[in-house]
């Protein structure tokens, strides 16, 4: 004990190292076979003190106070349920794990908790703006062609950091579209990440009733007759909030709250949804589980939005010199995986388009120049992509003379 | 036999720390004092291949020819200092000069420290100032030991003789309870630089580094004129944590193998002048050169003009030091022109020169820091360009970038603020003893190793995109 406390750094040391290793040790297995461990790079002690990064208990202090007895039955009972899932085999089973849930939502609490674009682009959902004015049931033929800025009004992008620029520097998509992108996300957040930015639905009729009743004015134009009920009073609202923000820029009246994808697609309709999701993905899953995965989220969102034409974007490249010296990020996996994605498209409501046309250089690689890091394009960089979206665009082949027609009114007047 | 990763021999990772000091310092305290300049010398060249097996050859040749002269030098003789200065000089240019611009050579890990080294030795050798002829592990352990082969600090051989764990001045006589003592006594005083040190790497540096890395991510030509100061002092406080963390880390280690504490940075932002700024900052490459060059020139003892010229020459030589691209030029020049106007115009008027001598520290200091960061020339003219908006905005600039970045690293950026005031760093020196200090010091170890752990074996943690 004297020795201890005449040797406090010493012996702290010693004492926590020699506990956490024993710790980690005991776990390996199972509350931590969650960690990516390599023992060449790091001693056995790292996987405690990652699990203490993510400010949850180690594994030797829930055996002491029985959590771990907890989360040894409920992986049995997630067991069973993955099981009986699958043995069930429908078409979309409804993420009904809460527990598992509750586990992996305190393993995403560490994830850096960036901005959510929301707010930048709070005015976005001008759903009146793009007039849909043919709304037929007969199945229409698409046609790619340029499209004017205008396009992108009531357009969403889902995506991870590589959207996120996207979002920040696109001027012209800027204060049109809306974006779902947040860094690090991936295919898999859909249901589960809860960062999108949207008011919090009016639960009483009387908060509807507060809202005043101008629902059936803008309602009649964008929303198409499958929707969800509860998405227009939510629409709404974030129209009324566009009006205030015109005085008092910040809608300070209206709560927010953050939800996932899936919760905000039922309730913000759009008529654009553009992906791009895949490179966090690229370490982990395989290209069919990955594909799978995204097929699951795209049948989603079609139910969700039954009549947003769906953009799924190939995954972005890297440059050449990450690609070479990466083991993981490398264009050949991301080639296989865009294979996989362009499969995905059946070309009448869900399109693939690859904007690396745009920014590779011969090898197939992402232009050196165009980006700092490797991975992400530079700010200036983002016009590349922009100008892609625009030239590779899908009209209704009977709006396409329509569209024509007014491309040549913008073209006469002067841009801003 | 497991493979070990280079990353090994970076202070900071728990390779490092769990798995390569533990067993070098048992190795080291369990052998009679006569080994430990031997146990060094190999566990420093097992490190140094660990880190860098390709270059071995070339650190082993250099030690080999400055062993092999330094019988000569020690004689006194001229001819051969002359000699093993030019061969060891010559060396050092040619692998800064084919790394820069050959194709595929690598810069041997650590040369420019190493070579100093044994420049300053073989000086000293020849002055006289190392009176006893130290034999081949005395200078094997010197040139290559693991806690200064990386970056420094370029530790004078005086200092190595000091050093009374290999001397045996300290526990040759003690039994070997005392010895136990003595060891936790020099391990706990070393561990406490080390984690000082390390926090200092893993919470401020580390994370300045991320937010530099984001500044590049948007594009020089793309950042709005705000968030280029910002970036500015972003990298000239990641620049100095990151420095100054490993020189504490570093020295930490040589305390606990029983060296002096050896002193790199000393609030050099609390100078009053440029000059000053640079006798405070990476101190011990300063006063080698002050030692080695400047003065042998003459120093400023031989008139205004001879002093002008030896302050060019050691500035140029600065410069090169750091690297032989061109913004290492224009950032030596910079300072040299600062240093210049201090000493013969400002120094002419003492309000003056407090006045504009806190400017440039503060304000012109950082300024070329950037010269420092940024090696593309036209890198470096569009960020400057931004930090100096005279051709109108950039390219695709998003205004708000700075508050979007000073959100997010801002809290990085204060911390990093606030111990640029000396009083804090003080306040932790001189309560060091106390058991609340030690604590503290504990607790912040632990969460530097938790954050540490998540780039270990991890290589997702850094990588989500």
């Amino acid at each position: 004990m004297k020795v201890f406390s005449r040797f406090i750094l010493v012996s702290g040391i010693a004492v926590v190292w020699i506990a956490l290793t024993v710790d980690s040790f005991m776990a390996k297995d199972t509350l931590y076979r969650e960690f990516e461990y390599d023992a060449s790079s790091a001693p056995i002690m790292s996987l405690s003190l990652r699990r203490l990064f993510e400010r949850r208990t180690p594994f030797l202090v829930e055996l002491a106070n029985g959590d771990y007895a907890k989360w040894q039955a409920e992986e049995l009972a997630k067991a069973e349920q993955e099981k009986a899932e699958a043995a069930e085999n429908a078409g979309n089973a409804e993420p009904a794990d809460a527990t598992a849930q509750g586990t992996e939502d305190a393993a995403k609490e560490n994830d850096a908790a960036l901005e959510v674009p929301g707010e930048a682009t709070g005015e976005a959902p001008a759903e009146e703006a793009t007039p849909e004015a043919t709304e037929e049931p007969v199945v229409e033929n698409y046609v790619m062609t340029e499209v004017p800025d205008s396009y992108f009004e009531g357009a969403l992008f889902i995506g991870d950091s590589r959207t996120v620029g996207l979002s920040e520097y696109c001027e012209q998509l800027k204060d049109v579209a809306r974006f779902y992108s947040k860094i690090s996300l991936t295919i898999y957040d859909f249901g589960k990440k809860e960062f999108v930015e949207v008011p919090v639905m009016p639960e009483t009729p009387e908060d509807v009733a507060q809202e005043g009743t101008p629902e059936e004015v803008a309602g009649d134009t964008a929303a198409p007759e499958g929707e969800v009920q509860n998405a227009e009073p939510a629409t709404e609202s974030v129209e009324n909030a566009e009006t205030v923000a015109e005085t008092a820029d910040v809608p300070e009246d209206i709560p927010m709250e953050k939800v996932t994808i899936e919760e905000a697609l039922s309730r913000e309709q759009f008529n654009k949804i553009y992906i791009m999701l895949g490179i966090n993905e690229l370490g982990s899953g395989s290209v069919e589980s990955f594909c799978t995965a995204y097929g699951d989220v795209v049948n989603r969102i079609r139910e969700l939005q039954p009549d947003a034409i769906i953009y799924i974007q190939g995954i972005m490249h890297v440059t050449g010199e990450k690609s070479n010296k990466d083991k993981v990020f490398k264009n050949e996996n991301i080639n296989v995986r865009n294979e996989g994605l362009k499969a995905l498209a059946d070309n009448q409501h869900v399109f693939y388009i690859d904007m690396n046309e745009a920014t590779d250089d011969e090898a197939g690689n992402l232009k050196e120049d165009l980006s700092f890091d490797n991975v992400h394009l530079k700010a200036k960089s983002y016009a590349l992509w922009y100008d892609y979206l625009k030239t590779h665009a899908y009209v209704k082949e009977s709006e396409y003379l329509v569209m024509q027609a007014k491309e040549k009114e913008v073209e006469t007047q002067p841009t801003e | 036999m497991l493979q070990i990763s280079g990353n090994m021999i970076n202070f900071s990772d728990l390779s490092f720390i769990f798995r390569f000091l533990p067993i070098f310092l048992i190795v080291y305290y369990g052998v009679p004092y006569r080994f430990r300049a031997i146990v060094l010398s190999l566990g420093s060249l097992v490190f140094y291949a660990v880190g860098d097996i390709r270059n071995l050859a070339v650190f082993i040749i250099c030690i080999a020819i400055n062993y092999l002269i330094s019988f000569k030098t020690a004689e006194r003789r001229g001819a051969f200092l002359f000699l093993i200065v030019v061969l060891d000089a010559t060396m050092l240019a040619f692998f800064k000069l084919a790394f820069s611009y050959g194709q595929g050579i690598m810069l041997p890990l650590g040369i420019s420290f190493f070579i100093f080294k044994m420049i300053s030795f073989q000086a000293d050798l020849y002055m006289g100032k190392i009176k006893k002829f130290p034999g081949f592990w005395n200078e094997l352990a010197y040139f290559s030991m693991f806690p200064q082969v990386t970056q420094g600090p370029i530790m004078r051989y005086e200092d190595y003789l000091k050093n009374d764990l290999i001397s045996g001045e300290a526990d040759m006589f003690l039994i070997l309870k005392d010895r136990l003592i003595l060891c936790f006594e020099r391990l706990e005083e070393g561990l406490f630089w080390f984690a000082l040190g390390f926090g200092m790497k893993i919470l401020i540096a580390d994370h300045l580094a991320m937010m530099w890395n984001d500044i590049g991510t948007i594009g020089y030509e793309s950042i709005s004129t705000p968030l280029a100061w910002a970036g500015a002092a972003c990298y000239s406080l990641n620049l100095y944590f990151d420095f100054w963390g490993y020189s504490l880390m570093a020295a930490g280690i040589g305390v606990c193998l029983g060296f002096p504490f050896v002193e790199n940075f000393n609030h050099p932002y609390a100078a009053g002048s440029v000059s000053e700024f640079y006798r405070r900052w990476h101190v011990t490459l300063g006063t080698w050169f002050r030692d080695y060059v400047y003065i042998p020139l003459g120093g400023s003892k031989k008139g205004n003009k001879k002093t002008a010229i030896n302050l060019v020459i050691v500035w140029l030589l600065t410069g090169f030091w750091h690297g032989v691209t061109f913004n290492f030029l224009i950032w030596c020049l910079a300072l040299l022109v600062m240093i210049l106007a201090e000493k013969f115009i400002l120094s002419k008027k003492e309000i003056l020169l407090k006045l504009i001598g806190r400017i440039n520290v503060l304000i012109l200091i950082p300024v070329t820091w950037i010269a420092f960061a940024i090696n593309s020339t036209s890198d470096l003219k569009n960020y400057l360009l931004r930090m100096f908006p005279v051709n109108g905005p950039g390219v695709a600039v998003n205004p708000g970038d700075f508050s979007k970045l000073s959100g997010m690293y801002g809290v990085f950026m204060v911390a990093g603020l606030i111990l640029l005031i000396p009083a804090v760093f003080d306040f932790v020196n001189k309560h060091r003893e106390k058991t609340v200090m030690k604590l503290a010091v504990l607790i912040l170890f632990w969460i530097c190793a938790c954050f540490a752990s998540m780039k270990a074996g991890n290589p997702f943690m850094y990588l989500s995109f």
